[in-house]
């Protein structure tokens, strides 16, 4: 692979208050590539993912964007959060749409992107439910629509299907490289699940547990579409299991 | 089928006008039964102090039709109470809201005026009569009070709800670029709006219960409170319990329009599949 200038500089030292968080993770994310980072819970993922959309100031060290740093106010970037972050006071529709309004996109553009970003995430007829109204599997994908409905310069997920059940959870995982597939996004993706990063990743990169630093970085180069049962592919999720300190889970 | 399932539909709507009946039947029951124990009371005490049923009946006819004694209608007594409370709580409320979401986000300004604030909340509106005689004058005094009674209750439950909203919705709107006001419009007021109804509720309640303090110093001879004082002079308690029970129920209608706005706005919150 060629690789040119990277689009990311990640270089972090981060405490809170005593407690050591991130301990120098350094990393580049390049052009429409899709990176995950793989670790067990607790280990300062959503750290890294907050400092990373310029929700957190790192305590040492930056996190660019080309040469600035990152900044939402300046850059467009995309944050699929872990919890639910649905306004439940909105529609669905809605709930797409507060992303449009901050980016002063309105009127009838705003309702052609909003149904377009549905459509791809498969919740066309569900425009006006409430939150409360549907699963959580329906509102996660509210909140990777709302990531959709603008080009964005970054997109972090942030264990965007930890709360979903398995077979929910593939078939989300299935969605979101069709729609990065179809509208190429730079994505960094926060996992703890081995098998989801393997199967998603460009590029992945190991975290050992508290505090977080980058165990090693392994290029996937598995071809697209991927099978979980092809033997290449268990291969490499058993080296990142080994790897890592996490459980391996079938 | 279709015949069947109109006959269930048929049941349920039966079962529910049977509750509305069970309810307006408890009601009356309960209305009688009140009424017979204040007149067996009325009797046994045999004081023509003591109002009776049948005393405030002709009483309600009286101030109905003639107006008290001094030619003010019934409905010149409420209009004013009225204009008096929705006074006193629209600035309360303005206040409260305001205050409260301002030093909800930033309550190292609250912190600091705190030992101020806290101790005046516990002063009851009645303490500060003299006070209000003494620096203001006509319609201020009125809302003052009023002020007084509602502006705590709609601050305080502001002020503590800011805290509470979830930090991943500011972050919501703060990650995609949005400026503070932005999330204060699209997230904060949103999210505490039931605590700003909750507020409101209590706040236009109390504001009802300071009218008879506010109008002991208003001056003007009209007003419900100002009934009540005016037949106190006169020891007629029949006419007192007219303006009680007015009171009573213009106050309870101002907080049913509170819970059908709350039910009307919080829709979502009700509606599960």
């Amino acid at each position: 692979m060629v690789k040119a200038e990277p689009k990311v500089y990640f270089d972090v030292t981060h405490s809170y208050g005593g407690f050591m968080a991130l301990e120098h993770i350094k990393f580049n994310i390049y052009e429409n590539e899709l990176l995950c980072i793989v670790g067990p819970s607790g280990s300062g993922k959503t750290t890294i993912a907050n400092i990373m959309a310029g929700l957190l100031e790192p305590t040492n060290g930056f996190a660019r964007l080309g040469k600035d740093s990152v900044d939402p106010r300046k850059h467009n970037i995309s944050y699929v959060f872990q919890a639910r972050s649905c306004l439940p006071w909105r529609t669905v529709k809605e709930n797409v749409r507060i992303v449009l309004e901050i980016k002063g996109i309105t009127g009838p553009e705003a309702d052609k992107r909003i149904a377009d970003v549905l459509q791809i995430v498969g919740l066309t007829g569900f425009e006006n439910y409430y939150p409360n109204q549907i699963s959580g599997g329906m509102k996660q994908r509210v909140a990777i629509a709302r990531a959709f409905c603008v080009g964005s310069d970054l997109l972090v997920l942030d264990e965007p299907f930890g709360s979903l059940d398995a077979q929910t959870r593939y078939l989300m995982q299935g969605e979101v490289l069709k729609v990065w597939e179809k509208m190429k996004r730079t994505v960094i993706f926060f996992t703890n699940n081995i098998e989801e990063a393997v199967f998603l990743a460009d590029r992945l990169l190991v975290l050992s547990s508290s505090p977080a630093k980058i165990i090693k970085e392994i290029d996937v180069n598995l071809l697209r579409p991927r099978s979980l049962t092809d033997p290449e592919f268990l291969d490499l999720r058993k080296t990142v299991s080994n790897l890592s300190e996490l459980s391996q889970d079938v | 089928m279709g015949g069947l399932a109109q006959t269930e539909k048929a049941q349920r709507q039966g079962i529910k006008i049977d509750i509305k009946f069970k309810k307006v039947f408890y009601s009356i029951l309960t209305i009688v039964v009140f009424l017979a124990l204040w007149e067996i009371f009325a009797r046994i005490a045999q004081s023509s102090y003591i109002p009776t049923p049948a005393g405030v009946m002709q009483a309600v006819a009286h101030l109905v039709i003639n107006g008290d004694y001094e030619g003010y209608s019934m409905g010149e007594h409420a209009l004013a109470s009225c204009i008096r409370v929705f006074a006193g709580f629209g600035v309360a409320f303005v206040m409260g809201v305001t205050l409260g979401i301002s030093m909800g986000l930033y309550p190292s300004i609250y912190r600091a005026i705190k030992v101020i604030i806290e101790p005046i909340r516990f002063i009851p509106p009645i303490a500060w009569i003299p006070i209000a005689i003494v620096l203001l004058s006509g319609f201020s005094r009125y809302m003052f009070i009023i002020w007084l009674g509602s502006f705590f209750p709609i601050f305080i439950s502001v002020l503590s709800s800011i805290p509470k909203v979830d930090p991943i919705l500011k972050d919501v709107v703060k990650s995609c670029g949005g400026s503070r006001l932005a999330t204060i419009k699209k997230v904060i007021i949103p999210s505490i709006m039931p605590e700003i109804l909750a507020g409101t509720r209590i706040g236009l309640g109390d504001s009802w219960m300071c009218i008879v303090a506010a109008e002991m110093i208003g001056g003007e001879n009209v007003g419900l409170g100002r009934l009540i004082l005016k037949y106190a002079d006169l020891l007629m308690t029949n006419e007192i319990i007219v303006g009680m029970v007015v009171i009573g129920i213009i106050g309870y209608l101002c907080n049913e329009a509170v819970l059908l706005l709350e039910r009307r706005l919080f829709k979502w919150r009700e509606i599960t599949h």
